[in-house]
């Protein structure tokens, strides 16, 4: 017996799934039980990822990738990102977005046009205050909630990597005057 | 068509979906197909279908795709005979245009002067209005007088204005101004987006007319005289004036609006020398008034649509009247049949305020049936890099009615597999399903007005999908039994995965 602990991307509490093999003659089954639901299901892989999972006579094709700890499944035109967590990990999730965040990140690759932030300068929640362009398109990075610039830590027409911290925020209380 | 008067071997300066589906049709006309790539598209699709294959240097369209000197070189050293452009890119440029005309090359495409008076969506406007064909109202004055001039101007049109890029295309450049105080900041934003696109940071104004559908027309001519409109395409569905579905016939469209929209386009081609292909693209108000947009002087993205609906090989008329050749139909000839729908695959992310995806395809397979057509500029193992657009592919479907081709295409989405980047199959999904879509009540604001819900629930089947691959590598570790070892897991002989 198999125990898995599934958490939907996004929203959504983490699902537990039972595994139980129940093979029939020559076919390897399992009965699966998520919350209070019992289903006996059949699964074919061809081992590339790819496979069809046969519950109560309906052939469902599937394809599966694994990014990190997230299992990517698509199903019937959908993809479906679930992780695979442990109990310890489920514990440490759920309590990181309400919080503020220090800095702006570039969420893609790309090019810095402008900046519209000074080291030391209030902005308004929502302020435009990086804009960016990536794959030809223009895109502006707006303030996650109102505060004070701290450190710019990019140039109009820098090339910068995802994920790149472009602008700190300084912290509640303390505003460095830098 | 005889094949003595045809080329014999033809470069297509573009990349992606375009550039492969130009291929096909070269080598089914007997025509060396010749590729060009960028480093970055040393292993793309587009670069496998072809016949012959050059390199560009670099990653960036600046450095490769727009290098006209360099690509023009490559076609003079591997005896090509014509170019063709595809869209985007080079399509538009009038000084690439006439460099293969200065180096004996046909550029497979409408005249030098016809690209620049049309590029010019200023000048096309004062074209269009002297054929006789309805405009918007707007303001073409120069931007440098000053932001008071211009607040004048705009108070005489009647907010809301439309900001767009004189050189403009594709949505950049444009910006839509609501009241007098964003008026400058937009103008601003609008010039450096129409610089950084096209090198030219020339604006213009105009009425913004609001819920209009965008209806097209498909124009074509040779050198013999002859034009000709192969009939519309309705392109409403927009996400920041870029088009995401498209179809034909127009639901809005009565026969009369239709011969009415189609004799214009056709009389404006006329007036202004048209050669080729070309598509005149109109507003249409919620009255049936419709106003002329601009001209695009190139193949459309959308193209297929019309290929679909007339049973015409665009770009083999396009390789025929470019080598001299009579169009291969004429207006009486031309019939429009059924109906045909095209949704435009983007990686990039719904959920994420539609940010472009990249990474690459761990799992690619596009769907297929009767009647279901997929121009696709990637395959399995492709990665989508940050250089270029993010269109992927499109999927295009026809059916008997339109709502025959709507079935057609919800059957065919939710059976095309993306996975490595994200895109917007989900989306176009429930765009598809909305009830106001299924209406044909259409308009360009569409999506900004109705709310696209995605379905958030996750089937147990999906769960049960992912435990059954995740029972072996997940944090409880499970050992594998002798017997379970003969099953296999869709893990096992997993080619370029990161994981496990």
């Amino acid at each position: 017996m198999t125990k898995l602990l599934l958490k939907p991307d996004g929203a959504g509490d983490p699902i537990e799934v039972v595994l139980q093999r129940t093979d029939a003659k020559d076919r390897v089954t399992y009965q699966i039980t998520t919350g209070d639901r019992v289903s006996s299901v059949e699964m074919e892989s061809t081992g590339s990822g790819a496979g069809w999972l046969r519950v109560q006579g309906r052939v469902l094709p599937f394809r599966i990738m694994k990014k990190g700890d997230v299992l990517h499944v698509w199903l019937r035109g959908r993809i479906h990102k679930l992780e695979i967590m442990d109990r310890a990990a489920r514990r440490s999730t759920g309590s990181t977005t309400a919080a503020k965040q220090s800095h702006l990140q570039a969420p893609m690759p790309g090019t810095v046009l402008k900046i519209n932030a000074t080291p030391g300068a209030v902005f308004e929640a929502h302020a435009p205050l990086v804009i960016m362009e990536s794959m030809k398109m223009e895109m502006t990075l707006s303030a996650p909630h109102a505060g004070r610039v701290k450190e710019v830590r990019c140039k109009p027409g820098q090339l910068v990597e995802m994920g790149a911290v472009l602008v700190t925020f300084a912290e509640d209380g303390h505003v460095a005057s830098a | 068509m005889r094949g003595e008067s045809l080329f014999k071997k033809v470069l297509i300066a573009n990349r992606g979906e375009i550039a492969v589906r130009i291929a096909q049709t070269l080598q089914q006309m007997g025509i060396t197909s010749v590729a060009v790539y960028s480093d970055a598209d040393r292993r793309a699709l587009h670069v496998q279908v072809a016949d012959e294959a050059y390199p560009l240097p670099g990653n960036t369209s600046a450095e490769t795709y727009l290098r006209y000197d360099k690509i023009i070189a490559l076609a003079e050293e591997h005896g090509v005979d014509a170019i063709h452009p595809g869209y985007g890119f080079l399509s538009e440029n009038e000084d690439f245009a006439i460099a293969c005309a200065d180096a004996r090359i046909t550029f497979i495409g409408p005249s030098p002067d016809v690209i620049r008076d049309m590029g010019d969506k200023i000048i096309a406007k004062e074209k269009f209005i002297a054929a006789g064909v309805p405009v918007v109202p707007g303001w073409s004055g120069d931007a440098t007088l000053g932001i008071d001039t211009i607040k004048q101007e705009a108070a005489k049109i009647g907010y809301p204005v439309l900001i767009k890029a004189a050189a403009g295309g594709g949505g950049k450049g444009m910006r839509v101004v609501h009241q007098e105080r964003d008026l400058a900041s937009s103008i601003e934003a609008a010039q450096r987006e129409a610089n950084a696109a096209f090198g030219d940071g020339r604006v213009f104004m105009e009425k913004y007319i609001t819920r209009p559908r965008h209806v097209e027309f498909q124009i074509f001519g040779d050198s013999h005289g002859n034009v000709v409109h192969l009939f519309e395409r309705e392109c409403s569905i927009q996400r920041r004036h870029q088009k995401i579905i498209e179809e034909s016939p127009s639901p809005a469209l009565s026969p009369e609006l239709r011969a009415k929209m189609g004799e214009a386009a056709v009389r404006a081609a006329k007036a202004i020398g048209y050669t080729n292909a070309g598509t005149v693209e109109f507003m249409v108000d919620a009255e049936g008034r419709f106003y002329f947009l601009e001209v695009n002087t190139r193949l459309q993205v959308e193209h297929p649509v019309t290929e679909m609906i007339t049973h015409h090989d665009l770009v083999r008329a396009q390789v025929i009247v470019a080598a001299g050749g009579k169009l291969p139909f004429t207006q009486d000839e031309l019939r429009q049949q059924g109906h045909a729908l095209e949704c435009r695959i983007y990686a990039e992310d719904a959920s994420r305020g539609f940010l472009p995806s990249v990474g690459v395809l761990e799992h690619y397979a596009a769907p297929s049936g009767p009647n279901i057509r997929v121009d696709s500029g990637v395959a399995e193992g492709n990665e989508v890099s940050v250089y270029y657009d993010p269109m992927l592919s499109k999927l295009i479907v026809w059916g008997r009615t339109r709502d025959e081709a709507i079935a057609r295409m919800d059957w065919a989405l939710a059976r095309y597999v993306v996975m490595g980047v994200t895109t917007n199959i989900e989306f176009l999904c429930e765009v598809l399903n909305h009830a106001e879509f299924r209406a044909g009540r259409l308009h360009t604001q569409f999506l900004d007005e109705h709310k696209i819900a995605s379905a958030a629930t996750i089937p147990d089947e999906a769960l049960m999908a992912a435990a059954l691959a995740g029972r072996n590598g997940s944090g409880a570790s499970h050992a594998m039994t002798t017997e379970e070892r003969r099953v296999p897991s869709p893990w096992q002989s997993a080619g370029g995965w990161r994981a496990f």
